[in-house]
């Protein structure tokens, strides 16, 4: 199992999911990337667990006996524990997600996902919380800024042109440099589709980007996550 | 067995009206025909009357003569015509003298007789032992101009009558008419999705409101149906799905141990089928959630130009790097209603469709243009296209056409963009863009 750019063996993770078997797998992948992990069965458990130990984040199954998972963060939200949630679930229609999210989830996952896509989400949903988007500053991470507002890029202070969407994607890398984003999130945030294209829209972009950002004797500051996505050296 | 034909409203009331007036004719006539008859009848029992009563005793011809006599100052026979000839014709007694000789027995006496006062009568005529013979003429219109008078009744009541019939066919129409439409826009409106649509019923006693209620209990026998299909869709993604992603989690944890260097190979190829297999399930439960029209709650209005070309910019890179060139058309905003999600998915599934059904060199081109009361975005390749026969089939699920079978994709894109275009009260049509394919989506436009 390939190790987390971004782990940190700090953070401790509720999961909250009834098959057994999906439970211990999950336990098993997070705790392979740093995660303290307790694990509970149903939204009953789910509640009194969050009652007793403060989490970093909660991974919520949907479809949980006793309380099912919306009901659980509702209760959670009412109750005023704020701990990021993300929803993992089998329940992918659009009408789901936006009850989950009403609710209160942070993001949202539909089965299946790599166990690095679900540590991308974890990552950038705390750091969401961190720190709120300052979309109008330019953006850095190394030698690179970007401006989104005035279309500029420059890497060692030099200009580069990049088509509108090559920029978005640009920004969104640098903005969280030093994490991996994820495919699916790339598409979510740089193209705002709400379902993943059956062409390798990503890779190609990725591509065209490291064309354009390459110059003599600096290094590719875009590094490839294999299997999972793509991270901007910070 | 051989169907009825579905009349039009229209034809069926006009030929109700005329033949309805036919029978009321008919009948008018009857009734004036029979009127006639039953007064002839009853003016020739006079006549009959009137005769026995000169001729009883076996009266002679000079009684005769003084009977017509005292009988034409009576008030009572005042208005029967007498007269007596001899065999020889001349006039012996009487107070007529009709221009031409009246028939042995009963006939009918018409204006041409030339009788002074008489259109209409009847005479009754009888030769005595002498050669002589007497006619006894009495009228049988009760008043002057009676027929002009009848023909004006009729018509005012026949004209009456069919105003009537007609006023009432009308109505009779009209709400038919209504009622019709009422069921129609209900069948429009679940046509386009809104499946919670049903017939308003007010009087649930009437032949209409029975229809309408039938209607509505179609309707929620046919929801019903397809809340259990929805659902089954649901229990297919949880239970499949789940014991899916395990398979898949497990394969891609097994893939990244560094025991399974030897069969790596096969484990990637695993968790990409099984990953495929994920994906026609996600394409399947989109296209029923589609379906379902639940997505038409979002609907917004959204200029389909600008959201093309957005689509065609974040793509672009992707059409021009694998080979192929790509031009995009959009002069001015065209809004219509829509989810601009849905609408971004379509113009994806169409542009990506080029690419996995096009060799390098094809030229792809994106255009919007309004066309009528509609926005018409195409999206055009100068590829092989599809042969017109194969079209319908191209839009069905999983109706991947022969000659793709060997190219990626699972016959889900182009089912996808007619759902998508069916939510949105549009069309999706394949055609020919000589060469090439061209598929159309049309909308309708908005203010």
């Amino acid at each position: 199992m390939p190790a987390s750019p971004d782990a940190s063996p700090a953070l401790h993770a509720l999961v909250v999911e009834d098959d057994v078997q999906l439970n211990a797998l999950l336990v098993q992948q997070l705790g392979g990337l740093g995660y303290e992990v307790t694990a509970v069965g149903d939204g009953r458990a789910a509640l009194a667990a969050l009652a007793e130990a403060r989490f970093d984040v909660v991974l919520l199954d949907r479809m949980l006996p006793v309380i099912e998972g919306v009901e659980v963060l509702r209760r959670m939200r009412s109750e005023g524990i704020e701990t990021p949630v993300i929803l993992l679930t089998a329940l992918g229609l659009t009408n789901e997600r936006v009850e989950g999210l009403d609710a209160g989830a942070d993001d949202y996952i539909v089965k299946p996902f790599e166990i690095d896509e679900l540590n991308a989400r974890i990552r950038a949903v705390l750091r969401r919380r961190a720190a709120p988007a300052t979309d109008n500053a330019a953006l850095t991470a190394g030698d690179v800024t970007v401006s989104v507002v005035r279309h500029r890029v420059t890497r060692a202070g030099k200009p580069i042109e990049l088509q509108k969407t090559e920029l978005k994607l640009l920004a969104e890398l640098v903005r969280e440099a030093g994490s991996v984003l994820s495919r699916k999130m790339l598409i979510e945030r740089v193209w705002g589709y709400d379902f993943v294209p059956s062409t390798n829209i990503v890779d190609v972009h990725i591509l065209k980007l490291r064309q354009r950002l390459d110059m003599p004797g600096l290094p590719d500051p875009i590094v490839t996550v294999r299997g999972v996505g793509y991270m901007f050296r910070a | 067995m051989e169907q009825r034909r579905i009349r039009s409203l229209g034809r069926i009331a006009i030929g109700f009206a005329l033949g309805l007036s036919a029978v009321t004719a008919l009948a008018g006539l009857g009734i004036y025909l029979a009127l006639l008859s039953a007064i002839d009848r009853q003016v020739d029992l006079r006549l009959q009357g009137e005769m026995r009563e000169l001729l009883q005793d076996d009266a002679r011809v000079p009684e005769i003569v003084r009977r017509i006599a005292r009988e034409t100052s009576e008030r009572e026979s005042a208005d029967i015509g007498f007269l007596l000839r001899d065999a020889q014709g001349h006039t012996l007694a009487g107070n007529i003298a009709p221009a031409r000789p009246l028939p042995i027995g009963a006939s009918t006496v018409k204006r041409e007789a030339a009788i002074p006062g008489l259109s209409r009568g009847r005479a009754w005529v009888v030769r005595l032992s002498g050669g002589e013979t007497l006619a006894l003429v009495a009228e049988s219109e009760p008043i002057d101009q009676h027929d002009l008078g009848r023909v004006h009744i009729l018509v005012v009541g026949f004209g009456a009558v069919v105003a009537l019939l007609l006023l009432g066919t009308f109505a009779l129409i009209r709400a038919i008419r209504i009622n019709i439409a009422a069921i129609g826009g209900t069948a429009e409106a679940i046509i386009d999705g809104d499946l919670r649509a049903r017939v308003p019923v007010d009087r649930p006693s009437s032949v209409f409101g029975g229809l309408a209620l039938t209607f509505n209990r179609m309707l929620d026998r046919i929801g019903d149906l397809m809340t259990g299909m929805h659902s089954i869709s649901n229990d297919i993604a949880h239970d499949l799905r789940t014991p899916l992603a395990r398979l898949h989690g497990r394969l891609a944890a097994l893939a990244d141990a560094p025991a399974a260097a030897p069969v790596r190979g096969e484990l990637a190829a695993a968790v990409a089928e099984s990953e495929e297999i994920l994906a026609i399930f996600a394409a399947i439960l989109r296209i029923s959630e589609i379906e379902g029209g639940d997505r038409r709650a979002g609907f917004k209005r959204l200029d389909l130009a600008a959201l093309a070309a957005d689509v065609g910019e974040g793509l672009q890179l992707l059409v021009t790097e694998s080979g192929r060139t790509f031009a995009a058309d959009m002069p001015t905003p065209l809004w219509v209603e829509g989810d601009p999600r849905l609408l971004t998915q379509l113009v994806v599934n169409l542009i990506e469709n080029t690419l996995t059904h096009t060799p390098p060199g094809t030229a792809v081109r994106l255009s919007v243009r309004q066309d009528g009361d509609a926005a018409l975005l195409v999206v055009a390749d100068t590829g092989r296209g599809i042969p017109p026969s194969e079209r319908a089939h191209a839009l069905r699920r999983f109706g991947r056409l022969d000659a793709s079978r060997t190219s990626p994709g699972h016959g889900l894109g182009l089912p996808m963009a007619v759902a998508i275009a069916r939510l949105h009260r549009g069309t999706l049509t394949l055609g020919d863009a000589d060469p090439g394919l061209q598929v159309a989506l049309r909308l309708p436009l908005v203010g």
